[in-house]
C-alpha cells in the first residue's frame, strides 16, 4: 500500500426530497482512500452506503437528490464541481463501477461486444483497439472463450458470468478507482467467493483502489484493508480490518459482529440488534443509534451528536461514540 | 432468425383458411335466409329461388365454401350490383385504402416517435406538457370534424389543397393527416411512457456509469428497448386504419375499400362485403406477422421462442 490519497470524501451531506418529506440520507461522511487500498463500507440497507458511492460517480439524480455540502476530491479535482461532460469522461474511464444485479445491469437487446465496444469507444479507443481491449479484459477475468462470449446476449450467460463481464467492462479502460456496490449479493455462495477472489486479483494487477460496498461483514473481512461502518447516514467507526474486527468499540459495530453466527458452537438463537433502522425523514436527535443502543445515556446520547475522532493509543482507528465498549 | 420467420409464415396458412371460412360463414350467421336477404324485400318466390341456385345456396355448407373460394379465384363470383367479378371490383379500391393507410401510418409513426422521444427526454418540462396536451387533443378529436375543419381551412379558405377526390400527391395530404392524427397521438404517448420506463432500468444506469454519451444512451440503449410496445401499437393502428378509414374516405370522397364495403352493405351486395372483409382481415394478419418479425429483430430473447 501507498500513502498517496486518491479519493477523499469530506463532510458529504446529501438529502432527498420525497412526498413524505426530506430524507436525510447522508449527514456527514468523511473518508480517505489511498492508492491500492480496498476500503469496505459496511452498513444495513438504508444506511447511506450506496448513496455515498453514487455521489462519487456523479450519479445522484438531482432532483430528488440534493447535495447540500462537502467535497469529493479525486486526483486533486472536486468531483462535485466538475462539469457534466467532463464527469462523463471520468466515469468508466478513471472511475468504474460494478453493480449488485448482474441480471439486470446489462442491456438485454445488445451483444456483450456491442456494449463493451461502446464503453471503450466513448473513452477514445478506435474500433480495432476497442475489440482487442475487450478480448483482453475478458481474458483477464478468466472468461473461457472470450471471442464467443462477445457474440452472446446477456440472457445467454449465467449470473456469475454476467458479473465477470461487468468486471471486464469496468477494467477495460484500466480505471484507478473501482467502486463495487454489493457485487456478490445476488450470486450463489460458491460464485460469490470466485468473484471476490477475482476482484482481489484484479486490484493487485491493475494497481486499483477499490471501494467495496456491502452489508456482509464476511466479505469485508476477507477483502478489505480498511473498513468504514455506516449507520443512518454517518460513519460510526473507521479503522483497519484488524482494528474493527479485534478492537471494534462502537455498540453498533459490536452488534454487527455479534450477529455473525459462530461456526464452532451450536446456538439456539441468532443475536440481533433490537429495533430497526430509523426513518431518515425524522432521524433521532443526538446520536442516530441511541434508540437501539444498550449503552446510551440520557441527556447525552439523545442530545449531542458524536463526532468521528481518532482513538488515543490506536492510530487510524476512529470512533463516533460517547460510551464505547472498552472505552 | 430465418427459422423463426419460416415458422411464422407456415402458421399463416391455417390462419388464412380460418379467415376465409369466417368471411364465408358471415352470410349464414346473419339471421334469416341468405337468398331472401340478397334478393331484397320485394322479391318474388321465383327470384329468390333463382338466387338460391345461382349462388349455390341449395348445396351443403362445405360445398358452398369450396364454390365460394373457387368463385373468388376464377372471377365467377360476381358483384350483384355490377355483375363484374368481385375481386376486380374490390382490388383497385383496396389499393387506394392501402395507399392512404400506408402514408398515414408512416407520417404518424415519425411524428409519434419524434414527439414521444422529446417528451420523454424533457420529462416534466413545458415541452413535455405541450406534446402531451397536443396528443390529448389529437386523440379526442372526431375524425369527421377534423376532416371538415381541414377542408374548410386548406381547401376553401386558403385554396392550397383539393377538398376531395383522388389524384396527385396533393390529394392524399389532408386525408392522411385526418386519418393519422389520432394514431400519431397514441404513438407519441406510448413512446413517451415506454421510454420513461426503460430509462429507469438498471442497464441504463450502467451505461451512464460507464460514461456512454447521453445521445447514445437515448437513441440506442433506451430506444431499442422502448420500441417493442410502440411497434405493437403501430401494427394495431395500421390494421385499424385499413378497416376504419370509412369516415375519412367519406369526408374526402376517397374511393377506398371501407366506403365501398359500407355502400355494398346498404346495396345488399353480399359477395363484395364477404371478399372485402376477407381482404382486410388478411392484411391485418400480414401486418401482425410483420410486427412479430420486428419484435424478434428488436429483442434477441424473442427469437428463441
Amino acid at each position: 500500500m501507498n500513502d498517496e490519497v486518491i479519493l477523499s470524501v469530506r463532510n458529504l451531506k446529501i438529502h432527498f426530497d420525497t412526498e413524505e418529506g426530506e430524507v436525510k440520507a447522508i449527514e456527514n461522511v468523511n473518508y480517505d482512500l489511498r492508492k491500492n487500498e480496498t476500503l469496505g463500507i459496511v452498513g444495513e440497507t438504508g444506511s447511506g452506503k450506496s448513496v455515498s458511492a453514487y455521489a462519487v460517480m456523479g450519479l445522484i439524480p438531482q432532483p430528488p437528490g440534493r447535495i447540500l455540502g462537502g467535497e469529493i476530491i479525486f486526483k486533486e479535482k472536486d468531483l462535485l464541481k466538475v462539469k457534466k461532460d467532463e464527469m462523463r469522461k471520468i466515469r468508466g474511464n478513471e472511475i468504474a463501477m460494478i453493480f449488485q444485479e448482474p441480471m439486470t445491469s446489462l442491456n438485454p437487446v445488445f451483444t456483450i461486444e456491442e456494449q463493451m465496444l461502446d464503453i471503450l469507444r466513448a473513452h477514445g479507443f478506435s474500433k480495432k483497439d476497442a475489440r482487442l481491449k475487450s478480448i483482453e479484459a475478458l481474458e483477464k477475468v478468466k472468461m473461457p472463450d472470450p471471442k464467443l462470449v462477445l457474440k452472446k446476449y446477456p440472457h445467454e450467460l449465467s449470473g456469475g458470468m454476467r458479473q465477470r463481464v461487468m468486471i471486464a467492462m469496468a477494467l477495460s479502460c484500466e480505471p484507478s478507482l473501482l467502486i463495487a456496490d454489493e457485487p456478490t449479493t445476488a450470486l450463489d455462495v460458491t460464485v460469490q467467493a470466485q468473484i471476490l477472489k477475482l476482484l482481489k486479483r484484479m486490484q493487485e494487477e491493475y494497481n486499483m483502489s477499490v471501494l467495496l460496498i456491502t452489508h456482509d461483514l464476511g466479505v469485508v473481512a476477507q477483502n478489505c484493508d480498511s473498513i468504514a461502518v455506516m449507520y443512518a447516514g454517518n460513519i460510526v467507526e473507521y479503522g483497519s480490518a484488524e482494528q474493527i474486527f479485534e478492537r471494534g468499540m462502537h455498540p453498533y459495530t459490536k452488534g454487527l459482529l455479534k450477529a455473525i453466527p459462530p461456526l464452532e458452537e451450536k446456538t439456539e438463537k441468532l443475536n440481533v440488534i433490537p429495533g430497526v433502522v430509523p426513518n431518515l425523514i425524522y432521524p433521532p436527535q443526538g446520536c442516530r443509534f441511541h434508540p437501539r443502543c444498550g449503552r446510551a445515556t440520557r441527556g447525552k446520547c439523545d442530545v449531542e451528536i458524536p463526532t468521528l475522532e481518532e482513538i488515543k493509543d490506536d492510530p487510524g482507528h476512529k470512533l463516533a461514540c460517547f460510551n464505547p465498549y472498552g472505552g | 432468425m430465418s427459422n423463426f420467420i419460416l415458422r411464422r409464415l407456415l402458421l399463416l396458412i391455417p390462419i388464412f383458411i380460418g379467415v376465409s371460412i369466417l368471411s364465408f360463414l358471415m352470410m349464414h350467421l346473419i339471421p334469416g335466409d341468405p337468398a331472401r336477404i340478397m334478393a331484397g324485400q320485394d322479391a318474388t318466390y321465383q327470384e329468390i329461388q333463382s338466387i338460391r341456385v345461382e349462388f349455390g345456396l341449395d348445396k351443403s355448407l362445405p360445398v358452398q365454401y369450396v364454390l365460394f373460394m373457387k368463385g373468388v379465384m376464377d372471377g365467377s363470383l360476381k358483384s350483384i350490383k355490377t355483375q363484374r367479378p368481385v375481386l376486380k371490383e374490390i382490388y383497385p379500391r383496396f389499393l387506394n385504402t392501402l395507399e392512404l393507410s400506408l402514408v398515414s401510418i408512416v407520417i404518424s409513426a415519425f411524428l409519434g416517435l419524434g414527439f414521444g422521444i422529446v417528451a420523454a427526454v424533457k420529462h416534466n418540462s413545458w415541452l413535455d406538457n405541450l406534446v402531451m396536451g397536443f396528443s390529448l387533443f389529437g386523440i379526442s378529436m372526431p375524425v369527421f370534424w377534423l376532416g371538415i375543419l381541414l377542408i374548410i381551412v386548406f381547401a376553401l379558405i386558403l385554396g392550397w389543397l383539393p377538398a376531395a377526390g383522388k389524384g396527385g400527391i396533393q390529394h392524399i395530404i389532408l386525408p392522411s393527416i385526418t386519418l393519422g392524427m389520432a394514431t400519431s397521438a397514441i404513438i407519441a404517448r406510448m413512446t413517451r411512457a415506454s421510454m420513461l420506463q426503460v430509462m429507469n432500468q438498471d442497464f441504463i444506469r450502467t451505461a451512464d456509469a460507464f460514461g456512454i454519451p447521453q445521445r447514445k444512451i437515448i437513441y440506442k440503449y433506451t430506444l431499442k428497448n422502448a420500441l417493442i410496445p410502440v411497434v405493437t401499437v403501430i401494427g394495431l393502428q395500421f390494421g385499424y386504419m385499413l378497416g376504419g378509414a370509412v369516415l375519412t374516405e367519406s369526408v374526402f370522397g376517397w374511393p377506398g375499400l371501407g366506403r365501398f364495403i359500407v355502400d355494398s352493405i346498404f346495396a345488399r351486395d353480399y359477395p363484395v362485403v364477404q371478399v372485402g372483409i376477407m381482404l382486410i382481415a388478411l392484411t391485418f394478419v400480414l401486418v401482425n406477422l410483420l410486427v412479430d418479425i420486428t419484435y424478434a429483430f428488436l429483442d434477441p430473447r424473442i427469437r428463441r421462442r
